[in-house]
């Protein structure tokens, strides 16, 4: 009862000092926002403190060692919204991310200040980066995936009963099987 | 409106009736809890049907189950963009074999006699709901990628706010439309578990593995 | 040494006419339902010829009873796991088209034919879809059809036979064939049971006897597949596999089975056998060869006050052990050694035997006529039936076991043909009964129970005292409601 209710208190504490010093970044952070860091946040290697999604859950992006996995599809690709947004526009973005269907995952779940300066020192190298992963090698290796089920199938398939009767009555009959 | 309909209040009536539904049908008529099986009148499509069907399906449950109940270690497993990618086209290609494997099973309920005179209104209402699911899946996977990861950070925080009774349609509510499909669709197939040849998922035999091979029963021992 | 009782049966096949009354009976009480058309709890087949469904002892192909792996016993159908693994398709389930499609024909259209210059005809039609259907095969389709290029031709146990064999066989003048009437033979060491992966098939601890839990099993045809003799049967409407029941409703009110009630020519016999359930395994495990010797010997003797007392301290109440004393099935099976169980080589330990037919009489041509041959002893292994088939059939081929059976048959046969007959000398018979290893006072035993006695003689049905199974307190009247005949619900599936 007692750790219960200092609980409260200091997760009371903790809101309100969010809540005065609310951290944001500027500019100046995106250059010191470590890349590296901030590819391991985008693919998910590493988890947002406060639990929120990691972009390549929806966000496509070339290369930068994110391979097939960069083709993701759900929201618009990433690879050159640096150019577009510009280092304001995706600190602006990434502050509070009021997408209508990203709103519900991170309105509780917002990014600190050093994951949004990592991501966006990530987001500057890769608009620098070629082309998307095409969706034609995908197809590919699903058909690899395929191939490799349907002969498991054949294999479990195999040396199962097929029928006695008719094989034998059919096979004396036209000469076939059997014996007389 | 309609979201809080179909997402937070649809997913306690289908429980609820999956739940008494379920425990009525055992208490009352434990004769027939089992899929009624065809393979008696016809085997041979029924294997391309039903073996793929229920390794596929067992496999892509189990990927949504864990999903569900372990979301830190499935995060950290999709962690490394290869892994990912690995898990992303083993499921495009199991769910592409479900939809196929349900396809023949629901071509050769339609094509062959024997079949037929088996099938009831409430099978062709189960396949066609199974049908559904698994193409929306599919749909999903394919369009929508990656799915096995948003499904972390949009389905499982709705699941779980659906368990402690607190639901929270705000991540549905933004999906696209097949998604919202797919998960009503799922609750749906619950409510159908009772009322359907489903309820067999309930009598997987796994207590064979243990018992002694012999079984004599006494009335006065 | 743990005793328990089976209430078990010989079919004498010498008496058999093959008239299929007990099939009838059979299905007129139990399997009259829709779904249930085309099985056959009791059949009759013709030997040689492929049976019922086709060639069901093909163990090949069907994979039924069981295999020694190593030191120890498995299902032919496979482990634990790889059964599991197969649930969804059974890799070794018959299906209908290898039993018969049922069928009954629109009889209707004999009297509503419109009038025209053809006679009107009743076609037939599935009873399963309701269509017109071609009938390929129907219940005793290969019945009497001894000689058929097709059915005894492709009868496992000829096709196992030498080419010389196969031709004497097939020749005109010297066509065979025999009845094998055939039920559960509701084994101690049960295929079926041990298949079913919902643990719905159990044994009877009292009287041996294996059902399938209906509310309990979820039909999973595991136990088709598994039993070598292919006395479970899949429910197509029900979705629930059915098999002999030894009609226990009859026994427990002391009747003999509606199949052995019914019986023409008086060939079935029922009785109690005491046997040491701990040997099982082991009586299991011998080699083909030897299998009927071991099954012989953990079947004890009720007479020995060892036994007896063993008995009562397992539980066996004293009215069964009088029973036992009294059964038919003791004597042929362990005292005469002339009943035989049918292919033992499955290993599942059946509980019926079958006494051989002594058919047909070992004849030779002579000037063109056929007469008895001198010598019986020395022409069996030229018998119109091979020993090699007959040993295939009931001792796992073992020829010098259906040899010995064979002779204490023929040593009956010959004292008893000097006695109505009087054209053979004393020391033939001696020669028989020592050749035979059978007694005078024995042959007029077995002579007596073979063609003398009366249903009461024959059919010893112990008292199944269900009466006990009422706690005391119990009202019996809810109680007999509640346990009694029949099920209070129809088996039909409404979901």
């Amino acid at each position: 009862m007692k750790n219960g209710w200092l609980r409260q208190v200091s997760l009371l504490l903790i809101c309100y000092l969010w809540f005065c010093f609310p951290p944001s970044a500027c500019a100046a952070d995106l250059v010191d926002g470590d890349p590296q860091r901030g590819k391991a946040l985008f693919a998910g290697t590493t988890s947002f403190a406060q639990g929120g999604a990691p972009c390549l859950a929806c966000h496509g992006i070339a290369g930068r060692g994110m391979g097939m996995a960069g083709g993701a599809s759900f929201g618009p690709d990433l690879t050159s919204i640096f150019d577009d947004y510009g280092a304001e526009g995706i600190v602006g973005t990434l502050d509070d991310l009021t997408f209508p269907s990203m709103e519900p995952i991170y309105a509780t779940r917002p990014l600190t200040a050093e994951e949004q300066a990592d991501v966006g020192a990530f987001l500057a190298k890769t608009a620098e980066e070629a082309q998307l992963p095409t969706v034609s090698r995908m197809t590919g290796h699903v058909a690899i995936g395929l191939a490799v089920i349907s002969a498991l199938l054949v294999v479990f398939g195999r040396g199962r009963l097929q029928g006695v009767r008719r094989p034998l009555v059919l096979g004396v009959r036209t000469g076939k099987g059997g014996r007389r | 409106m309609t979201d809080l309909i179909l997402f937070g209040v649809f997913p306690y009536i289908a429980v609820t009736l999956a739940g008494f539904g379920g425990i009525y049908r055992y208490a009352s008529d434990r004769y027939s809890l089992s899929s009624q099986s065809s393979q008696f009148l016809e085997s041979r499509m029924l294997f391309w049907g039903t073996v793929p069907w229920h390794f596929t399906i067992i496999l892509i449950l189990l990927a949504h189950l864990l999903a569900l109940l372990f979301p830190t270690a499935w995060g950290t497993l999709l962690g490394r963009p290869l892994r990912l990618y690995l898990l992303e086209i083993s499921g495009v290609s199991l769910g592409l074999v479900a939809v196929v494997s349900m396809l023949v099973l629901i071509v050769r309920r339609a094509i062959n006699q024997r079949i037929t005179t088996v099938t009831t209104v409430i099978d062709w209402v189960l396949l066609a709901a199974l049908l559904l699911q698994v193409a929306t899946g599919v749909y999903i996977a394919v369009t929508l990628r990656w799915g096995s990861l948003w499904y972390l950070h949009t389905a499982t925080p709705w699941l779980w706010s659906l368990v402690k009774l607190d639901p929270q349609v705000s991540y549905m509510a933004v999906m696209p439309a097949v998604v919202k499909v797919h998960a009503v669709n799922a609750f749906f197939l619950l409510a159908l578990l009772p009322f359907s040849r489903l309820i067999h998922m309930i009598s997987v035999p796994l207590a064979y593995m243990g018992r002694s091979p012999q079984v004599v029963v006494w009335y006065r021992r | 040494m743990n005793i328990r009782a089976q209430v078990s049966s010989v079919f004498h096949l010498d008496k058999c006419i093959g008239c299929h009354t007990c099939s009838i009976a059979c299905k007129n009480l139990w399997t009259d339902r829709k779904g249930v058309e085309y099985m056959w709890w009791n059949n009759v087949e013709t030997k040689p010829g492929t049976g019922y469904p086709t060639q069901w002892e093909n163990q090949e192909k069907y994979r039924g009873g069981w295999e020694k792996k190593g030191d120890r016993l498995q299902l032919r159908l496979g482990g634990r796991g790889g059964l599991l693994g197969n649930i969804f398709h059974n890799p070794r389930l018959p299906t209908m088209d290898d039993y018969y499609e049922p069928f009954t024909y629109r009889y209707g259209e004999l009297t509503s034919a419109p009038a025209g210059n053809d006679q009107p005809t009743a076609r037939p039609v599935s009873m399963i879809s309701g269509r017109p259907m071609k009938i390929e095969a129907g219940p005793n389709w290969d019945d009497d059809l001894s000689g058929s290029g097709i059915y005894a031709a492709n009868d496992p146990g000829v096709l196992q036979l030498s080419r010389e064999q196969r031709a004497q066989m097939f020749a005109v003048e010297r066509l065979v064939m025999l009845y094998l009437p055939r039920i559960c033979n509701h084994c101690l060491n049960a295929a079926c049971l041990a298949g079913c992966p919902s643990g719905a098939i159990y044994k009877r601890g009292e009287d041996g006897i294996v059902l399938i839990n209906q509310d309990k099993c979820r039909g999973w045809r595991m136990c088709v597949s598994a039993c070598p003799y292919k006395k479970t049967y899949y429910g197509w409407a029900t979705g629930k596999s059915e098999k002999c029941v030894l009609c226990y409703p009859r026994l427990e009110v002391g009747e003999a089975p509606a199949c052995f009630h019914s019986c023409v020519g008086r060939i079935r016999y029922l009785g109690v056998l005491l046997y040491d359930a701990d040997r099982i395994e082991a009586a299991a495990m011998q080699d083909d060869k030897d299998l009927v010797a071991a099954q012989r010997q953990i079947i004890l003797d009720p007479f020995d006050p060892q036994v007896l007392a063993a008995a009562g301290k397992a539980g066996i109440a004293e009215q069964v052990l009088e029973a036992a004393q009294r059964s038919p099935v003791y004597l042929f099976v362990k005292k005469w050694q002339i009943a035989l169980p049918l292919h033992p080589e499955f290993r599942t330990l059946p509980m019926l035997f079958y006494v051989p037919p002594l058919l047909p009489v070992v004849s030779e041509e002579h000037l063109g006529t056929q007469r008895l041959v001198d010598d019986y002893f020395t022409t069996l292994e030229n018998a119109r039936l091979p020993l090699q088939y007959l040993a295939g059939l009931f001792t796992g081929g073992n020829t010098e076991e259906i040899k010995a059976v064979y002779r204490k048959l023929m040593a009956v046969r010959i004292q008893r043909r000097r006695i109505t007959v009087g054209d053979l000398s004393e020391s033939e018979v001696a020669k028989a009964r020592e050749l035979g290893e059978v007694s005078a006072e024995q042959i007029e035993a077995i002579f007596r129970m073979t063609a003398l006695t009366s249903i009461r003689q024959r059919i010893v049905v112990p008292p199944m005292l269900r009466e006990q199974a009422i706690e005391a307190g119990m009202d019996p009247e809810r109680h007999k409601q509640e346990m009694g005949f029949g099920s209070r619900r129809s088996p039909k599936r409404r979901w």
